[in-house]
């Protein structure tokens, strides 16, 4: 059977542009480039098609499926399918198979990580501010809410998910990843053409261009946005990366990455400034990217042992 | 803190199940095996293998193979008598014969058949997508040939999607000497290679007859809402030629004049008519119930023969286990019979232009109780076992019965089983 589609919009919110007018269409060397924005920041689709109306309806299409994605499971709208899920309240609530898919996935990754990655951490940036500055939180307040995470306090019994009352769940780190494999899964079923779906730097190309030629993709420099640290021929998979040069706290000196370790409430010490990762999909190769990041010093050492292609920014 | 332990295949694995992983190539292979057993009358083996590889992202092929052998026994429309029966093949140099009492059976049945399909699945663009196929299946006297087209589309944000469907059939019938012609006497032993009682052209050396079908399918489905899809189909069948079975027989009785009422007189081949026209609706509802889901359907057939059946189905799957999926299935059947069934025809009647003793022509009622169960291993490949009882029933003892047919069974029950174990897989080439 297949897969139910929302049947709300999905556009953009409100005050954000209309759907028609927020993707723009131009033609590049022997491919059209799609541009829209989703997931807080600028999404790109190269598809190597001659008609630009064939690429304009796929791109509005993979740009509808990002924005579905991201209204579903944005923390900052209270109809997402997340919000729903904090808004319980203690009480259990049956999520659709998407969310229950990614639930699994979270629940994996958890295990995988021996509790590392957590998508119940995100109550600790109630106290934790990455704004640059100088200011650490009281360990008091930390401690106070660690009881408030923790994958294992959850009772996830598909399609059931119950979460403690207070606790919340957070996506928002499968979300993006997870949108670019599927709209590259929904441009490869409608089309055979070579496509490459760039959104803010995670990626994954279809495959090689024509002639065997490869997509040239750069990977962001973190200490300055927006500049190309190095320039990499793909040919197949996905590239990612995790790691925010803003997002970072400077206490006596010391440099705190935005990285929370879940069983302490701190931030994992250590850590580079900034992971990539090459995989066959986008959505591993973030969760390689961030697990990498929380393993701290260690980030090296994790990824040599994974075998995919990876650039750490010390 | 973790060990800084490989994860990254069990962490593909799990990408995977989100519904992400990468693009397949592999080949997707299902192979099965078929039991179907009628108490004391056929049996089926039938083997199936099925395989889809797709070609491109926009094109999928797909195979089809099945082999099936059956051998058994199975009612040739005769009614019983009080005495042995003797009955003649078309070819008339074998013969078989029936005890007294009990429904005269065709105990030589045996055929072996051999299915290929063939598929080609092209999509166009985002919405619409379209299948090409041909089949062709060998039997010992049978050959059957076809081309097919469906065509999907859809709309409504995706949430409709309209199939249309062709299709055209041409069979060939060879029996072992010649289609007998219809409502003729049965050949007594030796007899069969009398030219007489053949319908075929002349010079043709026990000839072949032709049939043709031509089918219509119309389909709209539409998903309602989150957790509820509806379908409805419109079909229609139209078949000519040769629609008769040449092992069949329509006995004539004595009269209740006679000194034996009831008693058979002698054996008819049975005849039909030349074309068939048959329409079905079908309506069909999928609800998510949870992760469970509750699957309904219900059809009504009608045809030009007089046939009106009804076909409700309910199938529910319980997928509260990720390893392991419980699909317990009901289906009720029923259906009148045909203008020209007669369970037997009586001495000294006007013979009538079509007449069938086909038990598949009669009304009867049918149930069948069915178990699936599904079993995901590890290395993603899925073991299935499917189990199914079937209980059918018609008229035993009909108001028109005379004589000593009043005494016999004119449709004994009949109970049969079926179990198929399937397995799974894809590969890489």
């Amino acid at each position: 059977m297949r897969e139910h589609r929302e049947s709300s919009s999905p556009s953009p919110a409100p005050g954000e542009a209309p759907a028609a007018a927020a993707l723009t269409g131009e033609r590049g060397d022997g491919v059209w480039i799609l541009r829209f924005a989703a997931m807080a920041g600028p999404c790109e689709i190269q598809l190597a098609l001659a008609d630009g109306e064939e690429a304009t309806a796929l791109g509005r299409a993979a740009a509808a499926e990002a924005w579905r994605i991201e209204a579903k499971y944005s923390r900052y709208r209270a109809d997402s399918a997340v919000s729903r899920i904090n808004a319980a309240g203690g009480a259990p609530i049956a999520v659709d198979a998407e969310t229950a898919g990614l639930l699994d996935l979270a629940a994996r990754c958890h295990e995988l990580s021996g509790g590392l990655f957590d998508v119940t951490a995100g109550v600790l940036r109630r106290v934790w501010r990455f704004d640059g500055e100088g200011r650490l939180p009281p360990r008091a307040q930390v401690k106070a809410l660690l009881p408030l995470v923790g994958w294992e306090k959850l009772r996830w019994e598909p399609p059931t998910l119950t979460l403690p009352a207070g606790m919340e769940i957070d996506l928002g780190g499968l979300g993006k990843e997870y949108a670019v494999d599927r709209c590259l899964a929904l441009i490869g079923a409608c089309t055979a053409a070579p496509c490459l779906v760039n959104f803010g730097g995670d990626l994954r190309v279809s495959g090689p261009r024509a002639g065997e030629r490869p997509w040239r993709v750069a990977l962001e420099d973190p200490a300055r946005p927006e500049t190309p640290l190095l320039r990499l021929d793909l040919r197949r998979g996905a590239l990612a990366t995790s790691g925010d040069s803003r997002r970072f706290l400077l206490h006596r000196g010391r440099r705190y990455a935005h990285v929370l370790n879940p069983h302490t409430g701190w931030p994992v010490s250590g850590a580079p400034r900034s992971v990539s990762v090459a995989a066959p999909s986008c959505l591993e190769a973030g969760l390689h990217a961030t697990l990498a990041l929380l393993h701290g010093r260690r980030a090296a050492a994790y990824l040599a042992a994974q075998g995919h292609r990876h650039w750490i920014v010390a | 803190m973790a060990a800084t332990r490989p994860i990254s295949g069990a962490l593909a694995a799990a990408c995977a199940l989100a519904g992400v992983s990468a693009p397949s190539r592999a080949v997707e292979v299902e192979t099965a095996v078929m039991v179907y057993s009628e108490a004391d009358r056929v049996a089926a083996l039938e083997p199936v293998i099925r395989m889809t590889h797709a070609l491109s992202p926009t094109r999928t092929l797909g195979l089809k193979l099945v082999l099936d052998t059956l051998t058994g026994a199975s009612p040739n429309g005769a009614v019983p008598s009080t005495q042995a029966q003797t009955f003649t093949r078309p070819s008339g140099n074998s013969s078989y014969t029936a005890p007294p009492n009990t429904t005269p059976l065709d105990d030589a049945f045996s055929d072996r058949r051999g299915e290929l399909d063939l598929s080609l699945e092209q999509r166009y663009g985002l919405l619409t997508r379209a299948s090409y196929g041909v089949h062709g299946s060998v039997e010992q006297d049978y050959l059957s040939g076809g081309a097919s087209l469906v065509i999907k589309r859809e709309y409504d944000r995706r949430n409709r999607l309209l199939t249309l469907g062709l299709s055209v059939g041409f069979d060939s019938v060879r029996p072992q000497g010649g289609a007998p012609a219809a409502l003729t006497e049965m050949a007594a032993p030796g007899e069969g290679e009398d030219d007489d009682l053949r319908e075929d052209d002349e010079g043709e050396g026990g000839g072949s007859e032709l049939k043709t079908t031509a089918d219509l399918l119309l389909g709209l489905t539409q998903i309602v809402d989150r957790s509820t899809v509806l379908q409805l189909n419109y079909s229609a069948c139209r078949a000519s030629g040769y629609l008769s079975d040449p092992y069949k027989f329509v006995s004539v009785v004595q009269s209740g004049l006679g000194t034996a009422p009831g008693e058979p007189l002698r054996q008819l081949y049975e005849g039909r008519p030349d074309t068939r026209l048959k329409q079905s609706l079908y309506g069909r509802v999928k609800r998510h119930l949870g992760r469970d889901i509750l699957d309904l359907s219900y059809r009504y057939l009608w045809d030009d023969w007089g046939i009106r059946s009804q076909t409700a189905e309910l199938h529910y799957h319980l997928r509260a286990w990720e390893a392991l999926g419980i699909e317990p299935q009901l289906r009720w059947y029923t259906q009148t019979a045909a203008d020209f069934y007669r369970h037997s025809l009586v001495d000294g009647e006007v013979l009538p232009a079509d007449a069938s003793a086909d038990p598949r022509l009669a009304a009867l009622t049918a149930w069948t109780y069915g178990l699936k169960l599904r079993h995901r291993l590890a290395s993603g490949h899925e073991l299935s076992l499917r189990g199914e009882l079937y209980r059918q029933g018609g008229e035993d003892h009909p108001a028109d019965a005379i004589g000593q047919l009043r005494r016999q069974d004119l449709f004994p029950d009949l109970e049969a089983f079926m179990i198929q174990l399937a397995y799974r897989f894809d590969f890489t080439p």
